[in-house]
C-alpha cells in the first residue's frame, strides 16, 4: 500500500541572482512499512526535499510545483493550520544534530511532554506517562530519573534516542529522517539504526532516510534513491542498485568507497571534477561533465528516468530513452 | 515539593546548576556585590519607609525653614521646614517603582514586538523595527518630556512617558537574539513537531533571550530613574509635593548656595541608585558572558 506519493517535485530558492533549483522534479513513492534510503552528495538537495515534504522550506525558498500525497491527500494543498496538524502526529522528522535538536533550556522529559500533549490531547500527567513510556520504548536507561535532564547532560546518542522518542511519541505514518546517524559514532550509529529498524516493525511506520552514507542505506532501506543536482539518477530496489548500479555516478559513488579486501595501496577513486553550480546547471544531462561514458547527446537533453529493468530506474541514455546507439559509438 | 525533589535530583546528577556557576562568577565580582547591596539598601529603606523616617516628610513646619544639617534634623530641613532625610527615604519608594514600573512595561512590549518582528520577518518585521527606528531616532529625554507635556504632570504618565521611549531598544535586542535562535535546530525541530509560532515563541525562543533581557533591564532601571529625576527636575515630572528625589533636588537648585543640603542629598541618593544598579547590570552581563558566547 503506498503512503507517500511525491510527483515531480520542484523546490527553487529565488536570490538575488535567479532561481535556483534546489529540487528538481523528484518522483518516488514509499510503501506503509518500507523504508526509501535517499543518498547523493552534499548540497544535491536531499535535506531540501525532505524538508519540502514536511513542508518546512522557508523564504526565499519555495515548493513551485509537484504533488505531495500521503495517504492520498496532497499536502501542498493543504492550509497552513491543517499542515501544522499533521507534523509531529502523522509526519515526524529527526534531525541530524542531536546536540542542537533539543532546546537547551528545558528538561528532555518536559520537551517530549510538550509533543505529546499537543498531538493527544492528553492532560500534563497523562503526557508525561506516555513520554516515560516513549524514553522506555527507545532505550533509554533509567528513564524515569533521566526525564529530568537537560541535553547538555545527556551523550550524542542519549539525546538521539530523546528526539526519537519525540518524534514518534504520536505514532506518525511517516518518520523523516535527515542524516540521523551522522553525528554518532560509529557503535551508538548501529544502536540508532537498530533501534529504528525494530520500532519500524513494531508500529509499521515508513521510514524516509536522508543520507551520505551508503553502508546505512544498505542496512537500511529497502528502495533507494539516488540524487545529484536536485535530480533523481537511479531509483530502485536497495539489492538491484547495489548489484548493478547503472547510472555513472551510482557506478563511480560505488568505485569510491574504500575497500579493507584490498591488499596494495591503491589510490581512492573519486569522481573527476566538482558538482556544477546549480544556477550553472550544463545544459542536457547535469552529469555528462564529470561522466566518462558521456554522449554527444548527454550534452544537449536531459535523459528522463526509464526502466532499464524492473523496478530499477535510470536516467540516463545508455540505458534507452532516446536512441543513444545510434549517436554513440 | 515537586520543585524541591526536582532541585536535590539535579544537584546530585550534575554537582552545580545554571544559576549556581551565575552566581558564583557574580559573588567574585566586588563591584557588583558593592552594586547589590546598593540595590539591597534602596529596597529595604524603601519598604521600610515609615519605620526608618525621623520624620513626616510632607509636615510642614515654618519655624524650621532652611536649618542645616546636624540635631534634630540629620540633613537639614528644606524651605517648607521638611526634613530631607525623611523626604530622601519617601523618596527611595518613589524612585523604585519609577525605575521598576516603565521597565517592566517596555520589557514585557519589546520582547513581544522583538519576537514577533524576528520570527514572522518581512512586512511584520519591516513595520515594527521601522516604528523602534522613529521612536530610538528622538532624543529620549525630549520625547518623554513631549509626551509629559502632553499628558500632564503625574506618576503614572511618567510610566507610560518611559514605556513609550523604552521599549525600542529591548524590541531591538530581542529581534537580534530572535533571528539566530530561529536557525537553530531545536526551533525547527519544534516546527517539525507541529509546534504553533505563538508557542514556539513563548516555549523555545523567548528563554533562551532570558540573560540579555535581564541585563538589558537591569541597565534600564538607573535609566528610568535617571529619566524620572531629570523630568522632574524640569519640572514636567512628579508633581509637588511628591517626595521625588529629582523634585527635590530642582526645588533646592535656588538656595544651593545658601542650603546645598536641599539639593545635593538627594543628589547623592540618585547617584548612589544608580551606580548601585549599574553595577549589578555589569556583574550580572559579565558573569552570564560565558554563557552568551556558548549559545
Amino acid at each position: 500500500m503506498t503512503l507517500l506519493e511525491v510527483k515531480d517535485l520542484k523546490t527553487h530558492f529565488f536570490a538575488d541572482s535567479g532561481a535556483i533549483p534546489a529540487v528538481d522534479g523528484v518522483s518516488f513513492s514509499l510503501e506503509k512499512g518500507k523504508t526509501l534510503g535517499v543518498v547523493g552528495e552534499s548540497g544535491c538537495g536531499k535535506t531540501v526535499m525532505s524538508l519540502s515534504v514536511m513542508r518546512l522550506i522557508a523564504q526565499p525558498g519555495k515548493v513551485v510545483s509537484g504533488e505531495i500525497r500521503l495517504d492520498g491527500v496532497d499536502l501542498l494543498k493543504l492550509s497552513n493550520a491543517e499542515m501544522c496538524d499533521l507534523r509531529g502526529a502523522d509526519l515526524a522528522m529527526i534531525f541530524q544534530e542531536p546536540m542542537t535538536s533539543l532546546n537547551p533550556v528545558h528538561r528532555v522529559g518536559a520537551q517530549v511532554s510538550e509533543a505529546i500533549r499537543l498531538h493527544q490531547g492528553l492532560t500534563g500527567a497523562q503526557a508525561r506517562a506516555k513520554a516515560l513510556e516513549m524514553f522506555e520504548l527507545v532505550g533509554i536507561p533509567d528513564p524515569a530519573r533521566r526525564m529530568w535532564n537537560y541535553p547538555h547532560q545527556l551523550s550524542g546518542g542519549l539525546r538521539q534516542r530523546v528526539m526519537i522518542a519525540m518524534a514518534l511519541s504520536c505514532q506518525p505514518k511517516l518518520l523523516i529522517a535527515d542524516e540521523p546517524t551522522t553525528a554518532l559514532d560509529v557503535t551508538v550509529q548501529a544502536q540508532i539504526l537498530d533501534l529504528l529498524r525494530e520500532l519500524q516493525r513494531k508500529t509499521q511506520m515508513a521510514i524516509l532516510l536522508i543520507t551520505h552514507d551508503l553502508g546505512v542505506v544498505a542496512e537500511m532501506a529497502d528502495q533507494v534513491s539516488v540524487m545529484y543536482t536536485g535530480k533523481v539518477v537511479e531509483y530502485g530496489h536497495v539489492f538491484a542498485v547495489f548489484d548493478r548500479p547503472l547510472h555513472p555516478y551510482t557506478q563511480g559513488l560505488y568505485r569510491s568507497i574504500p575497500s579493507i579486501a584490498d591488499e596494495e595501496r591503491k589510490r581512492l577513486h573519486a569522481i573527476s571534477g566538482v558538482v556544477p553550480n546549480l544556477q550553472q546547471m550544463p545544459q542536457g544531462c547535469s552529469f555528462w561533465p564529470r561522466c566518462e561514458k558521456a554522449h554527444d547527446v548527454c550534452r544537449v537533453r536531459r535523459p528522463p528516468l526509464v526502466e532499464a529493468e524492473p523496478g530499477h530506474w535510470v536516467s540516463c541514455f545508455l540505458y534507452g530513452g532516446e536512441e543513444v546507439a545510434a549517436s554513440g559509438e | 515539593m515537586n520543585h524541591m525533589a526536582e532541585l536535590s535530583e539535579e544537584l546530585e546528577l550534575q554537582g552545580t546548576t545554571f544559576l549556581g556557576d551565575v552566581w558564583t562568577a557574580f559573588r567574585r565580582n566586588r563591584l557588583a556585590m558593592a552594586g547589590v547591596l546598593l540595590v539591597l539598601l534602596l529596597l529595604i529603606v524603601a519598604v521600610f519607609a515609615p519605620w526608618i523616617a525621623p520624620h513626616d516628610p510632607y509636615k510642614v513646619n515654618l519655624t524650621d525653614q532652611f536649618l542645616a544639617p546636624g540635631g534634630k534634623y540629620w540633613l537639614g530641613t528644606d524651605m517648607y521646614g521638611r526634613d530631607v532625610l525623611s523626604r530622601i527615604i519617601y523618596g527611595a519608594r518613589i524612585s523604585l517603582v519609577i525605575g521598576l514600573v516603565p521597565t517592566l512595561v517596555s520589557t514585557a512590549i519589546g520582547t513581544l514586538l522583538g519576537m514577533t518582528a524576528g520570527y514572522f520577518g518581512g512586512r511584520t518585521d519591516g513595520l515594527i523595527m521601522r516604528l523602534a527606528d522613529i521612536v530610538l531616532a528622538f532624543p529620549s529625554l525630549l520625547l518623554a518630556m513631549v509626551v509629559m507635556y502632553t499628558l500632564g504632570a503625574s506618576l503614572i504618565n511618567i510610566f507610560i512617558a518611559l514605556s513609550i521611549v523604552g521599549w525600542a531598544g529591548m524590541a531591538r535586542v530581542v529581534r537580534a537574539q530572535t533571528l539566530s535562535l530561529k536557525e537553530r535546530e531545536f526551533v525547527e525541530a519544534a516546527r517539525a513537531a507541529g509546534v504553533k509560532p505563538w508557542v514556539i515563541m513563548r516555549r523555545h525562543i523567548a528563554p533562551n533571550c532570558l540573560p540579555q533581557i535581564l541585563i538589558l533591564m537591569t541597565l534600564a532601571i538607573p535609566g528610568a530613574i535617571m529619566s524620572e529625576a531629570s523630568l522632574s527636575f524640569l519640572g514636567v515630572g512628579a508633581a509637588p509635593p511628591t517626595a521625588s528625589w529629582g523634585l527635590m533636588v530642582s526645588n533646592g537648585r535656588e538656595y544651593l548656595l545658601t542650603a546645598y543640603w536641599n539639593s545635593v542629598y538627594p543628589g547623592f541618593a540618585i547617584l548612589l541608585t544608580v551606580l548601585g544598579f549599574n553595577f549589578f547590570g555589569d556583574g550580572l552581563r559579565d558573569a552570564l558572558d560565558p554563557f552568551l558566547k556558548r549559545q
